[in-house]
């Protein structure tokens, strides 16, 4: 930092004076519960890299070990394919993995109880939720052992295999989720087949596949929501930089399943800066800047100018 | 008025705001940017820029040696003023 930067920021701070002190229990009860709220993401890839900064050593070798082809005596020993990289990590993994780790193909990840991982799996994403178990097999098929994983990718022809069916996708946006003895894929974009048994049950938009070990059944769903919560909390970070005004509303908006609605509007306007926001984060300095306002409703972020 | 130079152009053209409003408006964002900073990058730019406090007083506070306060406010620097661009500096070039 250059010292004529920090006399701006000084003068800055000067001019907007302290914030207002917390001065009573309610007050600091509301504050927390939306700050921490709001900050939560960013809390935890700040964890996340402090203490990929303790136990960098570990994960360096947990890492070549389970990463990197395996020095063999054999010289006829084929090198693995990488098929994915590391996005976002929240929590714990097992393997322990450091961000923007690659991923081989054959390689099984886990992650534990309050964790969630997201990874660049051949240009789109493939996000695990808390308590899950996958195998990436190669760049387009994967094997769910347990848990909840969701596939947001333009590619067809995407395989997820579980011990209840086989999951194919048609250019979408998914979770499948497996519990013992239940498997539920949520669509909420695009569509899926469920193929099990010589059968094939198809879930477009909005729908999803519950089956069972002898019966498959489709509900309605909503896209967005809280059930959908935990997708957006490990989202990869969001850089505003050189994005438009529509661009970076159609990421935010992607993330929470919703379209993007501009009222008036200059989508074309370009942004700048260069932190790492959580989808929501995006949302208010994209807005703020620009000096709009945003709302949802039914399932469309609309988004228009101040009054 | 603060001297002010080339490479920031969101800070210095937030202090060459003209009119109470607009100061109004600028304080405002700063101080919404130093609520979404970690707690202890917002309490310490307080306490050096507004409260005066000196490095080794806000080490005191922060239970940290003078030259790991040193280290903190530097890096609150650098993320305050990436947050304020990013909030302050947008949307222009259309």
């Amino acid at each position: 930092m250059k010292e004529d930067n920090e006399e701006q920021i000084a003068a800055l701070l000067r001019l907007a004076g302290p914030r207002p002190r917390i001065d009573d229990e309610r007050t600091a009860r509301v504050r927390a519960q939306v700050h921490d709220e709001w900050l939560r993401g960013v809390r935890q890839r700040t964890r996340v890299r402090w203490l990929g900064a303790a136990v960098a050593a570990a994960a360096m070798i947990a890492a070549v070990m389970l990463f990197i082809p395996r020095q063999r005596p054999a010289p006829a020993a084929a090198p693995s394919t990488i098929v994915a990289h590391v996005q976002t990590i929240l929590g714990t993994t097992k393997p322990p993995v450091a961000m923007a780790a690659t991923v081989a193909e054959g390689t099984w990840i886990e992650t534990l109880a309050g964790s969630a991982l997201s990874l660049d799996w051949n240009g789109a994403t493939l996000r695990l939720g808390e308590q899950t178990k996958v195998r990436l097999d190669s760049a387009r098929n994967a094997t769910l052992e347990r848990g909840t994983i969701y596939f947001d990718g333009h590619q067809s022809n995407v395989i997820i295999r579980t011990a209840l069916g086989e999951i194919r996708d048609i250019g979408t946006q998914f979770e499948v989720r497996l519990r013992a003895e239940t498997l539920r894929v949520r669509v909420r974009e695009g569509r899926v087949d469920l193929r099990r048994g010589g059968e094939s049950f198809i879930a477009d938009a909005a729908t999803e596949l519950v089956a069972g070990p002898t019966s498959v059944r489709k509900n309605a769903i909503a896209v967005s929501g809280a059930e959908w919560q935990w997708i957006e909390e490990a989202a990869p970070p969001l850089r505003l930089e050189g994005l438009t005004l529509h661009e970076a509303l159609t990421r935010v908006a992607r993330e929470k399943g919703l379209r993007v609605e501009l009222r008036g509007v200059d989508g074309d306007v370009r942004l700048h800066g260069g932190v790492a926001f959580t989808p929501d984060e995006a949302l208010d300095a994209a807005t703020a800047a620009t000096s709009l306002s945003w709302r949802i409703e039914n399932d469309t972020l609309i988004v228009s100018g101040r009054r | 008025m603060v001297e002010l130079v080339e490479d920031l152009p969101e800070i210095r053209a937030a202090l060459d705001s003209l009119d109470a409003l607009q100061r109004k408006e600028t304080a405002r964002r700063v101080q919404v940017v130093l609520d979404r900073l970690p707690d202890r990058y917002g309490d310490a730019l307080e306490w050096k820029y507004i409260e005066g406090l000196s490095v080794a007083e806000i080490a005191v506070r922060l239970g940290v040696a003078t030259k790991a306060a040193e280290s903190l406010l530097a890096r609150a620097r650098t993320a305050f003023r990436d947050a304020f661009s990013a909030v302050h500096g947008a949307g222009v070039e259309a």
